[in-house]
């Protein structure tokens, strides 16, 4: 346990040491959330800049207002929802290639890298981790498909159904199995990320992807994957209780904007410490479990 | 043999008090009176019946005729009205061909009160589009007339196959639920009530959308039933008695326009009371807990109820949450029983339960004592219910939350049911006049629920709640156990109008109702434009070709010139509110009806924004948003929003990425 620790604790001072990567993750996030949002700041800027009813947008969820909007400038918020899709599957590639940096500069655990290398190791990996990423993608799919069909194998018809209390319990056993997935598949995710950059040299993804499955359901990668969520959790906490705490609306989103960069320190820490782990355990044969 | 059995029945009619009843302190006029002995069969599905009515003629004139009503054949087959104007929702009868679970209703022996055989006399008609294939009405030809102010007793044995899951009737598994079951009489309209300018029988056909017309009266019932099954029913339990494998439940209604029951082995009963009113809940025991919502909610509402219009003066009323296979029977109204709706996979967020059973009582108002005809005005009937489900919701839960309160997702009653309508695309698809039917192309929820609604709620904003408090109070004192139609409701408006706002409406609200109710007309005021004009003395040659003024002018009075359009056809006063930057404000009326009008204002104080409606009175406006207008915004507030937004984005983003 005591090399796990060590193993996160050197993650968190690569993290620090390559502070500016942080940053610089952090400015791309908010350039594309800037950008995405354009057509809707235009939008509400049209339809609300020189009414009153803007006070009630602000002020929270109001159905009224969004109604009206929607009723006379149906187009505008189609398009503008569009919009931010399209950004949703380009922040998705984005995701894909800085993992790669991550990865890259990672492996200099005691010296701060530099910014190029970053880019350099997101472009080197990334058609490789889009395709793992695209594999995660049809397995989920395909286990979306089972689960829906174990989740309806009576039929969703509520006329044939005597109560709704096997439907309730199916889902929440469905529910459970899913958060047990998710979380292996995160660890064997973040494997092999890390195994694929091992294995740089070979072009397909077939060994990496055995080495990693065979590697996420060890003791030590599991241990690790939940102190990761441990910290995570934390900061989710204290995010929360800051959130109900605090009244003011621009305090609320600074305190957000800074658990939005916990996120991205800890998506670093994570791939930095399997990538240790992974390397440690292969280079001791006796950790090497 | 056949008069003994006969006075064999009347005696026993007579036995159990029903002509007895009649002649006590009614709150109807007891026109129709049945009593029926009913044995259900739950494994062939089948009804037998036994009707004693006794009837009476109101009219000036005797009829030789009589008009039933049976509903039960809309579900014969697919060529009945009813399904030809819906279609045969494959939701509800996907099994339906492979367990025949159409059902049927037939009068198999009629007799009148001499012992003359009428059951050659019956002949099934479609007066509303002449369709053979209907059999939802049935004339009977008399051999004795029956006179002016007569009553005659009927003597009729009936029987009918009970459908499966088929709209708001029917059983499944082994739930029943009995809705327009039994063969009912229509309405002999005498001359002078509603439209009617001589008798007439009014007895439309089932139709997709619409039900309830029907006479007041008594009726004493015995159900008889598997000794397993619990009975839920209009009116009073008043004895059970057990024979063998069955046991018989006899209910006693007075002064209502129907009857309904429902039975299940697996009804548990929780029951309150609120003033002499046992309220009983039946529910199937995974649903149990959802009683503390459902008397809160009918608690309160008969409280509001009470006191805005007047008192429930039934001693039950009996709720039915139907279990999920059996939904297709949930969210309706009946004489002292109502149905509702509950889902234990539906977060208590979503006010179903509250918003169910609130609708559905105001309909013992609304449609069971204001007995309005629902297939020839649903607005009357359906629509003021929608207008008080959205008061009492929002008064019970919040008018900001009173339908959805989930994950800071808000949404009131009232908002909802405009945004529904104003959503909906039929803003303009008929107007209250049309019978159901008659929204053949949609639009029947639209005009019949939503827009009564809102206009009422306009209405409502227009005239002050207290005097609008004070119409519906004397329309339904007036009019309760009488059948109304909107003029008798126009009448109610117009009379306490001309009491209480002579000087604001010294026409009546006539106008109001020749757009709102005869009209299609949308509502949409716009705040246009606000300009400080300049200040313009008295220039050039003014009292005379010898003198050019050039009058100096006061530089601290600001004019400022607002603009109005009205961009709808509705025409209604409107308030316009002018906000000053000292904090002040001014209000200005504006009778609605030009399609511009301008309010110049002259102020020391600089006019920061201007409002039209304020209050939001004019709830029938489809853009709320383009009602103001402000000079210099405040752009602080615009920027914490996108901040927000931006904000939320980002989070949403990084979510998506730790899933994939």
């Amino acid at each position: 346990m005591k090399f796990i620790f060590n193993t996160y604790r050197i993650a968190w001072q690569c993290l620090l040491l390559n502070w500016r990567i942080l940053i610089l993750l952090y400015a791309i996030s908010l350039a594309f959330s800037f950008i995405a949002l354009g057509p809707v700041s235009n939008l509400i800027e049209s339809v609300f800049g020189d009414r009153l009813m803007l006070n009630d947008m602000i002020a929270g969820f109001d159905y009224t207002a969004i109604i009206d909007m929607i009723n006379h400038h149906g187009t505008s918020v189609t398009i503008s929802i569009a919009v931010i899709m399209s950004f949703l599957i380009i922040y998705f590639i984005w995701s894909v290639f800085y993992t790669g940096g991550i990865v890259e500069i990672s492996c200099n655990r005691y010296a701060r890298s530099s910014t190029l290398e970053f880019w350099r190791g997101g472009a080197h990996y990334f058609f490789k981790y889009l395709r793992l990423s695209i594999y995660i993608f049809l397995f989920l799919a395909i286990l979306g498909i089972l689960l829906g069909i174990y989740f309806t194998k009576d039929g969703l018809n509520p006329l044939h159904l005597e109560s709704e209390t096997h439907l309730i319990i199916r889902f929440k056993v469905l529910l459970i199995l899913l958060v047990v997935v998710l979380f292996f598949k995160s660890i064997y995710r973040d494997i092999a990320k890390v195994v694929i950059k091992d294995l740089d040299h070979h072009p397909f993804l077939f060994k990496a992807n055995g080495i990693a499955l065979v590697k996420t359901f060890t003791l030590r990668f599991i241990s690790l994957s939940v102190l990761n969520l441990m910290f995570l959790g934390l900061g989710l906490l204290l995010y929360l209780m800051l959130k109900q705490v605090l009244s003011s609306l621009v305090v609320t989103i600074i305190i957000s904007q800074l658990f939005f960069m916990y996120q991205i320190a800890y998506r670093f820490v994570r791939l930095a410490s399997f990538n240790y782990l992974y390397s440690d355990t292969k280079a001791v044969p006796g950790l090497h479990t | 043999m056949k008069y003994v059995v006969k006075y064999l029945l009347l005696f026993s009619f007579c036995s159990t008090g029903h002509l007895a009843m009649i002649g006590q302190s009614a709150l109807s006029p007891r026109i129709a009176n049945y009593d029926m002995d009913i044995t259900l069969d739950v494994v062939n599905k089948k009804l037998q019946g036994k009707t004693i009515l006794v009837w009476k003629n109101v009219s000036d004139q005797a009829t030789d005729e009589l008009y039933f009503h049976l509903y039960y054949n809309a579900f014969r087959n697919s060529n009945s009205t009813f399904f030809k104007e819906r279609g045969v929702p494959a939701f509800l009868t996907n099994n339906i061909d492979e367990n025949c679970g159409w059902g049927w209703s037939e009068i198999v022996h009629i007799e009148d009160q001499d012992g003359q055989n009428l059951s050659s006399n019956i002949t099934y008609v479609a007066p509303d589009d002449g369709n053979e294939d209907d059999r939802t009405v049935l004339n009977v030809q008399l051999k004795t007339p029956v006179g002016a102010g007569e009553s005659h007793t009927f003597i009729f044995d009936w029987e009918a196959k009970i459908p499966q899951t088929m709209p708001r009737t029917g059983y499944n598994m082994d739930y029943c639920f009995f809705a327009q079951w039994f063969p009912k009489l229509g309405v002999l309209e005498p001359a002078g009530m509603r439209f009617s300018e001589r008798p007439t029988w009014n007895c439309h056909q089932y139709h997709s959308s619409g039900e309830y017309y029907s006479d007041f009266g008594l009726y004493n019932v015995n159900l008889t039933v598997p000794s397993d099954y619990v009975v839920a029913a209009s009116g009073e339990l008043i004895g059970q008695s057990k024979t063998g494998n069955t046991r018989t439940w006899s209910y006693r209604a007075l002064d209502v326009i129907d009857f309904t029951w429902t039975t299940s082995p697996h009804y548990e009963v929780q029951d309150t009371s609120y003033k002499d009113t046992r309220i009983a809940l039946y529910s199937y025991p995974e649903k149990a807990h959802f009683s503390k919502r459902y008397f809160d909610a009918i608690t309160f509402c008969m409280q509001y109820l009470d006191e805005h219009l007047g008192t429930y003066p039934y001693n039950t009323l009996s709720i039915i949450d139907p279990p999920i296979h059996g939904m297709y029977t949930g969210g309706m109204e009946y004489p002292t029983l109502i149905t509702s709706l509950t889902f234990n996979s539906f977060p208590s967020g979503f006010k179903t339960a509250e918003t169910l059973v609130t609708h559905e009582f105001i309909h013992q108002y609304f449609m069971q004592m204001v007995a309005t005809h629902e297939v020839e005005e649903p607005w009357m009937d359906e629509g003021i219910t929608t207008y008080y489900e959205n008061r009492i919701l929002d008064a019970m839960m919040g008018e900001r939350e009173s339908f959805i309160d989930f994950i800071g997702v808000k949404i009131g009653s009232k908002a909802y049911n405009r945004g529904e309508f104003f959503a909906s695309g039929m803003m303009q698809m008929g107007d209250n006049t049309y019978k159901s039917y008659e929204f053949s192309q949609g639009g029947y929820k639209e005009m019949s629920y939503n827009k009564t609604a809102i206009w009422l709620q306009t209405l409502e904003g227009m005239i002050g709640t207290e005097v609008m408090d004070k119409i519906m109070r004397s329309y339904f004192q007036r009019w309760k156990f009488k059948h109304p139609c909107r003029h008798d409701f126009i009448d109610v408006v117009n009379e306490v109008i001309a009491e209480n706002l002579t000087s604001e409406y010294p026409d009546g609200m006539d106008w109001f109702f020749d757009q709102v109710l005869y009209g299609t007309d949308i509502c949409d005021y716009r705040l246009e434009s606000i300009r400080v004009k300049e200040t313009v003395g008295n220039r050039g040659y003014i009292s005379s070709l010898d003198d050019c003024a050039h009058d100096n002018v006061d530089s601290e009075i600001i004019n400022t010139e607002i603009v109005i359009h009205r961009v709808g056809g509705l025409q209604l006063p409107v308030d316009i509110r002018v906000n000053f930057d000292d904090g002040s404000y001014k209000d200005f009326q504006w009778n609605g009806r030009e399609p511009s009008h301008a309010i110049t204002v002259q102020s020391e104080a600089q006019v920061t924004s201007a409002q039209i409606d304020p209050e939001r009175k004019l709830y029938l406006d489809q853009n709320f948003i383009n009602n103001s207008l402000v000079v210099n915004q405040e752009r602080s507030g615009m920027k914490k929003f996108m901040a927000s937004m931006i904000d939320k984005l980002m989070h949403s983003f990084e979510l998506m990425t730790i899933i994939i």
